[in-house]
């Protein structure tokens, strides 16, 4: 707890001073919350090469924006980047035909796995499988899953980068949790049936 | 959500960027940042534009920009278009600028010699427009010079009218500051020692301090004008202002001639208080003496400003008056002369309004 307290006031003390256009706190900034926007992006995009070209355009508009002033001081840079990711994300299908999700982890890097290649292998197929889950639902439900329980967001960090209400945002977050659970079992029963014939 | 669920979906944090790429990226960002500060010059800029432009949507700062470019365009466009002469398509503009700086000119002194001067420039205008023979070969010519010369009559009247009123301001703060003056001096006089009939113990009128009530017709404030004369004058716009000039020169001689008259009778009662002295007692009479005296000063004094006002009007109104008969009888080249010498008194007369005010 108090490790993440700490993190906590770290990443407030950076925040802020990237706000005051502290160049040096940005990158900082920007080595905490990279990957937590390449992932999120990744999810959505299905590429590798596509997010992360769309995560680098996301930090240098965020520092645009911050020296322009366009940024409320009182918001949460996190939940800008989200922001910015988002529309990123948008803009990048409309002028993409292929939007098609992620299918294959095969070039996707995995964080720390000490194990042996059989093992990376099948928990690559977990992932695989629990991405699937995930883009067989709305891209709402998606969005708020990753955040919340990969990215691990909090509500209020939520409620800016998606622009809703903490309210509103329990009550999707609690469909979505049910409409993966329907995949998850449909998906479990598909097995179960090619594994009985 | 079941445990399953949730703990593969912590799982998939595991995936992360490419290092090589995070590196790349990183000094990417640093270098654009770094850059960044050469641009921020053209960023200031906009920012500033797209700031105005927020507060500028705002009702109070559009309003006060739209009274402010109003008034501005009102001057900048006087300038521009005191060159419109009286038969141009700007001259109406050049007109309704000139209104909306006097309603601008809240000061009722410089108001009236403004007016005064716009009026001589108009006049000049149309002297110079009819000493142009090529206006005479024009068509329609005859219509024009019909409407010019009322025109030019107008502004005649115009100019003499915001003359009179700088003079009867004038006339008025002489004769305010006097009264007041008056007062003060009384301090020799005990008033608390009147009879019921109002006159001193022995039988001489009170002496206040106030020379204007004896025998004068003028009340206790000084000198008084014939307003009444004045503006039944004023009304009378005729083409012939001979009669309404002769009418107001009359005016300011005859309040030349009551001043005068008030000196003498000021003169005789001096007399009287001297051969009064060696009966009375010597404290009243040199305290009488002396208040006599002094008022007999400020009297002449007053009578020496008049008159000099009273020339002025008189040499500006007779100016304005010779360049309307030379007007009419065509001597267009003599009456723009005449209406530069106009201008230059008028050019004095705003100097002493300005020094008048600095002194204030």
């Amino acid at each position: 707890m108090s490790s993440n307290l700490l993190r906590k006031f770290k990443e407030n003390n950076l925040s802020s001073r990237s706000l005051k256009k502290d160049k040096q706190a940005f990158i900082e900034i920007y080595k905490l919350y990279v990957d937590d926007i390449y992932r999120f992006i990744y999810f959505k995009v299905g590429h590798k090469e596509e997010a992360q070209d769309i995560s680098s355009n996301v930090f240098l508009k965020a520092w645009d924006y911050i020296i322009l002033n366009k940024v409320d001081k009182s918001k949460n840079l996190k939940a800008l980047f989200y922001k910015i990711a988002r529309n990123s994300i948008v803009d990048y299908y409309r002028s993409k035909k292929d939007t098609s999700p992620l299918k294959s982890l095969e070039n996707t890097d995995l964080k720390d796995i000490k194990q042996d290649p059989q093992a990376v292998v099948e928990i690559k197929h977990d992932y695989e499988r629990i991405l699937k889950l995930l883009n067989n639902l709305k891209e709402e439900y998606k969005e708020v899953i990753i955040l919340k329980h990969i990215n691990e967001l909090n509500w209020d960090e939520i409620s800016q980068a998606l622009g809703k209400s903490k309210g509103s945002l329990r009550v999707l977050l609690h469909r979505a949790t049910k409409a993966l659970e329907e995949e998850d079992k449909k998906d479990l029963d598909a097995k179960k049936i090619k594994e009985d014939k | 959500m079941k445990k399953h669920l949730l703990s593969q979906l912590h799982n998939l944090k595991d995936i992360e960027p490419d290092k090589q790429w995070k590196a790349e990226s990183q000094e990417f960002l640093r270098t654009h940042i770094s850059e960044g500060v050469k641009s921020g010059v053209f960023s200031k800029v906009m920012v500033w534009i797209k700031d105005f432009a927020k507060v500028s949507s705002q009702p109070a700062f559009a309003l006060s920009a739209f009274v402010l470019i109003l008034i501005t365009g009102a001057f900048f466009s006087n300038s521009v278009l005191s060159e419109a002469q009286p038969n141009d398509s700007l001259y109406i503009a050049r007109i309704i600028s000139e209104k909306a700086q006097l309603n601008m000119t809240f000061n009722k002194e410089n108001r009236d010699k403004l007016s005064a001067q716009f009026a001589t420039n108009h006049a000049k205008d149309i002297t110079n427009l009819m000493n142009n023979p090529e206006f005479h070969e024009e068509e329609g010519s005859e219509d024009k010079l019909a409407n010019l010369s009322e025109d030019f009559n107008n502004e005649i009247n115009s100019a003499k009218e915001s003359i009179n009123n700088i003079n009867e301001r004038e006339k008025e703060t002489y004769n305010y500051n006097n009264s007041e003056d008056n007062i003060n001096d009384s301090s020799g006089t005990n008033n608390s020692e009147l009879n019921s009939d109002g006159l001193n113990e022995d039988g001489s009128e009170a002496d206040d301090g106030v020379i204007f009530s004896a025998d004068t017709k003028k009340d206790d404030q000084g000198l008084e004008i014939n307003v009444k004369d004045n503006e039944g004058v004023d009304d009378n716009v005729d083409t012939d202002s001979n009669e309404t000039d002769s009418n107001e020169t009359d005016t300011a001689t005859s309040t030349n001639e009551d001043v005068v008259e008030d000196d003498k009778d000021l003169r005789e009662d001096s007399k009287d208080i001297n051969a009064d002295k060696n009966e009375d007692s010597s404290g009243d009479t040199n305290i009488e003496e002396e208040n006599a005296s002094s008022t007999l000063n400020e009297l002449q004094s007053i009578t020496n400003e008049v008159n000099k006002e009273g020339g002025d009007v008189d040499e500006t109104t007779k100016a304005l008056d010779d360049a309307q008969k030379l007007f009419n009888e065509e001597k267009y080249q003599e009456a723009l002369e005449k209406l530069n010498e106009v201008e230059n008194m008028l050019e004095s007369v705003s100097s002493e309004i300005n020094e008048e005010n600095s002194v204030e």
